[in-house]
């Protein structure tokens, strides 16, 4: 388990962290999300224990980030936003490299690296020389030196930056396969559709404070208080609006055209599907009854003002 | 015993098992580069030898002293030039080896895996190392040659080429901390360059005058000190050179080699707590080692010196100043390199890690943390070890500290103290962290050092007043004045603490203001 306890970070009389605090649990997927410059890469960096915070802590399984460092280091795998893989060794070595600073035994260290290859699907490349990799490759390189030690949390800051849609998309099915080994993922991004679609826990951060954090639904539902359904009928859409304007649990409606209006509404389901009754009742021929949900990107560009420190 | 065996295991992976060592090694010889790096530097050398010998043998019919002179200067040309590649190879390698790191961002994936600093800076400086000893190997055959020759003895070349690789540790050694706290190749490279240079060139030339001045004051003249060894000046030694220890002969290079291993070993700790955080036991230790290693040298320095110089054992307040000045100008010297531990000593930083931000402006608590509180106690300790080992010995060897050397080490502690008060005071005025206040620290006091003197020499030489009267001024006028007046040396004393006192009092102020500036800055964004 990993609990983030108050975790800030200052430069001078600027805040790059203001006391974040969270908790994730193994197999989380955490997809943490904010502008540049919003303290995202401060934060895991803190996690990393490669910058010391200001104040605050965070645990790992009991371990202190600050306290006990190396305990720390022994259980995560760090892959930062930029990172330089060395180019004049085979991608074995430099795999084998890390298992000796890892301490992975020598008997074990062959099969370790196999199955790390396997795993990034990289088992064809293992003698070849980290140079001639694509940058796809060396980006699951990277992760895969990150593994080398079977780590219980994993903090990847930007790790599809500069892929190619194809690559990213490998990428996001191997995190996915991560989190369901039990493995506790930390994943930076600013690109939300692709956190949305294998995180089951996100944080929004905005200016170094956690705007936001939960479940990608229980995010998406703090931001928007009233639920907003979307009805088409065959005709009278006009009439559908006013009919429904003042009902109980609706707040507004919208015209969006002869056929299509838009209720804003904030009833449980059961009086959702009581004005539906009233609205076939009454003799609008419905169509189509659906509910908007909003998405992690109207949820961001709702809760930041995007400014950067 | 299940601690000694965590250690023997903790050493072999450091010393033997070193990933950093191996992967290095795996990169620097690998391709056609380093065979045609060495096949380039092999033919140098034999080109060398072939001109040389060509040089001899064209000369013609010659007595076999001349030949004998000649292909000595041909074995010292050797080694000349072995130390001056190693001087050009061994701080350059680490340096950049460590700083490309830095600069490729691969240094943050090994910073996050559970090795230590030492881990670290050692298998790069076994990496680098190696390719010394390489190039010094390399020169074997050569050097076989002016021993078939007979320019040399197994022996002598033995010793010569352990010095050199002895010569190569240091160099590498030196340049460690510098790659550590630089932040970009060139400087690193720049910096190490200047650092194993300047000390090769003053160490030779301090070892040659501290030798002559031993010679004139009646020291020992048959053969150089253990400590020329040290510089590249007395490559060519003796076999058999020793130093007395009490009842014990010790061999020069075994005390030389001794030094070296200490003093790389100070690197090491020194580059491996600028790595670590507020109170880590790299700095600890850092700080232990400077005390020890400072009271080491203060002890071989005055043992060397009060028990050769018999003037320094009658030492009295004497009318002409005597005794008591060559104590003082003893002390000066020792306290000299403290001017590259004060910018890490004495400056401050609000916007830097913990390490850097002080929580006071002494506090003895904080003596071996690295804190900035901790600076001005542990700059005493130093000086306060150095007075107390200094003095042991002389007055071991039956001298006595008279009232003028007593009251010369205050002034000697106010300046240090001067020069301290500078860092604390730029520190308040600079913004972007304790690097720049370390270098704004430097410049400011080599301005304040060295600006004053050429005007108060013009005042001086265009008016009538005494040129004593004049210097009276300049903070480090007790390295200029003759230190026999006891009056004038309490008035100097008087003027720097004052001095000194005015610049922490108004360096404090500032550093109070600017962290009431920061807290009120944090509490409005809170």
């Amino acid at each position: 388990m990993l609990e983030v306890l108050g975790l800030r970070r200052v430069y001078g009389s600027l805040i790059a962290v203001n006391g974040i605090e969270f908790a994730l649990q193994p197999g989380d997927i955490f997809g943490f999300i904010g502008s540049n410059g919003a303290g995202k890469t401060t934060t895991i960096r803190m996690l990393a224990t490669l910058l010391e915070p200001t104040s605050g802590t965070a645990r790992l399984n009991g371990f202190d980030v600050v306290k006990e460092p190396m305990e720390i280091k022994r259980r995560i795998g760090y892959m930062p936003d930029f990172f330089g893989l060395y180019d004049d060794v085979k991608v074995w070595e430099y795999l084998d490299f890390y298992s000796t600073l890892y301490e992975v035994p020598v008997r074990e260290r062959p099969s370790v690296i196999d199955n790390v290859l396997e795993l990034t699907d990289l088992t064809v490349k293992k003698d070849s020389f980290v140079s001639t990799l694509s940058r796809g490759m060396q980006q699951r390189l990277c992760l895969a030196k990150c593994l080398v030690h079977d780590p219980e949390l994993l903090l990847l800051d930007e790790p599809a930056s500069g892929l190619d849609p194809r690559a990213r998309a490998e990428l996001k099915q191997l995190i996915a396969e991560l989190g369901r080994m039990g493995k506790i993922v930390i994943v930076s991004s600013h690109i939300l559709p692709e956190l949305a679609d294998f995180c089951n826990t996100v944080g929004i951060i905005e200016r170094g404070d956690l705007m936001a954090f939960g479940s990608v639904r229980d995010v998406v539902k703090t931001i928007q208080a009233a639920k907003v359904i979307e009805v088409h009928v065959i005709e009278g859409a006009g009439e559908g609006s006013m009919f429904l304007h003042g009902k109980p649990f609706v707040t507004n409606t919208h015209m969006l055209g002869s056929t299509t209006f838009k209720v804003e509404f904030e009833g449980t389901e059961q009086d959702q599907a009581e004005m539906l009754k009233s609205l076939v009742d009454a003799g609008f021929q419905v169509t189509e009854f659906r509910e908007e949900s909003a998405d992690l990107e109207d949820v961001f560009l709702r809760v930041t003002t995007g400014a950067v420190q | 015993m299940k601690g000694f065996a965590e250690w023997a295991r903790v050493q072999r992976r450091v010393y033997l098992g070193n990933a950093t060592s191996v992967r290095d090694f795996r990169a620097q010889l690998r391709g056609n580069r380093p065979i045609l790096l060495w096949s380039i530097y092999l033919g140098l050398l034999v080109l060398f030898v072939v001109l040389a010998y060509s040089n001899i043998v064209a000369q013609g019919q010659q007595s076999v002293t001349v030949v004998q002179t000649q292909l000595k200067s041909f074995y010292k040309s050797i080694l000349w030039m072995l130390e001056v590649m190693v001087a050009l190879v061994a701080p350059v390698i680490v340096a950049m080896s460590i700083q490309s790191e830095v600069q490729r961002k691969s240094y943050d994936l090994i910073a996050t895996s559970p090795v230590t600093p030492k881990y670290y800076l050692i298998g790069k400086v076994l990496s680098g190392y190696r390719y010394v000893l390489m190039l010094i190997f390399l020169s074997l055959p050569v050097t076989a040659a002016a021993v078939v020759l007979g320019g040399a003895t197994y022996g002598e070349v033995f010793i010569s080429y352990f010095m050199i690789a002895m010569h190569g540790l240091l160099y590498i050694a030196i340049s460690l901390p510098i790659a550590v706290i630089s932040t970009k190749v060139v400087p690193a490279v720049i910096y190490s360059y200047t650092a194993c240079w300047g000390y090769a060139l003053f160490a030779s030339a301090g070892a040659a005058m501290y030798m002559s001045r031993s010679m004139w004051m009646g020291g020992p003249q048959e053969e150089a000190p253990f400590y020329a060894l040290l510089t590249p000046a007395m490559i060519e030694t003796p076999v058999d050179a020793h130093t007395s220890l009490g009842k014990l002969s010790v061999p020069n290079w075994i005390l030389a080699t001794a030094v070296i291993l200490v003093i790389v070993r100070f690197m090491v700790v020194g580059a491996g707590s600028a790595m670590t955080r507020k109170g880590s036991k790299e700095t600890a230790s850092l700080r232990i080692h400077g005390l020890v290693i400072t009271a080491v040298i203060t002890g071989i320095a005055a043992l060397s010196q009060f028990s050769i110089m018999g003037t320094f054992t009658t030492m009295g307040a004497s009318s002409s100043g005597g005794g008591a000045q060559e104590l003082c100008i003893f002390f000066t010297v020792l306290s000299l390199p403290l001017i590259f531990a004060l910018p890490n000593l004495s400056t401050w930083s609000y916007v830097d890690e913990h390490k850097h931000r002080p929580g006071g402006i002494f506090d003895v608590r904080q003596l071996l943390s690295g804190a900035p509180e901790g600076g001005l106690p542990y700059l005493l300790a130093l000086l306060a070890t150095m007075f107390a080992v200094g003095s042991g010995v002389l007055v071991y060897f039956g001298g006595a500290i008279d009232a003028v050397s007593i009251v010369y080490f205050v002034w000697l502690t106010g300046c240090w103290v001067f020069v301290w008060a500078i860092g604390w005071l730029v520190s308040s005025f600079t913004r972007t962290g304790a690097g720049t206040a370390k270098k704004s620290h430097i410049a400011s006091t080599v301005i304040i050092g060295l600006l004053p003197w050429p005007f108060l020499s013009i005042v001086t030489a265009m008016s009538e007043a005494d040129w004593l009267d004049v210097f009276r001024i300049y903070p480090f006028a007790g390295f200029l004045y003759n230190l026999s007046d006891l009056d004038t040396v309490v008035l100097m004393v008087f003027e720097l603490w004052v001095a000194a006192a005015a610049l922490t009092i108004w360096a404090e102020f500032r550093r109070r203001s600017v962290v009431s500036l920061y807290k009120r800055a944090l509490n409005a964004r809170q």
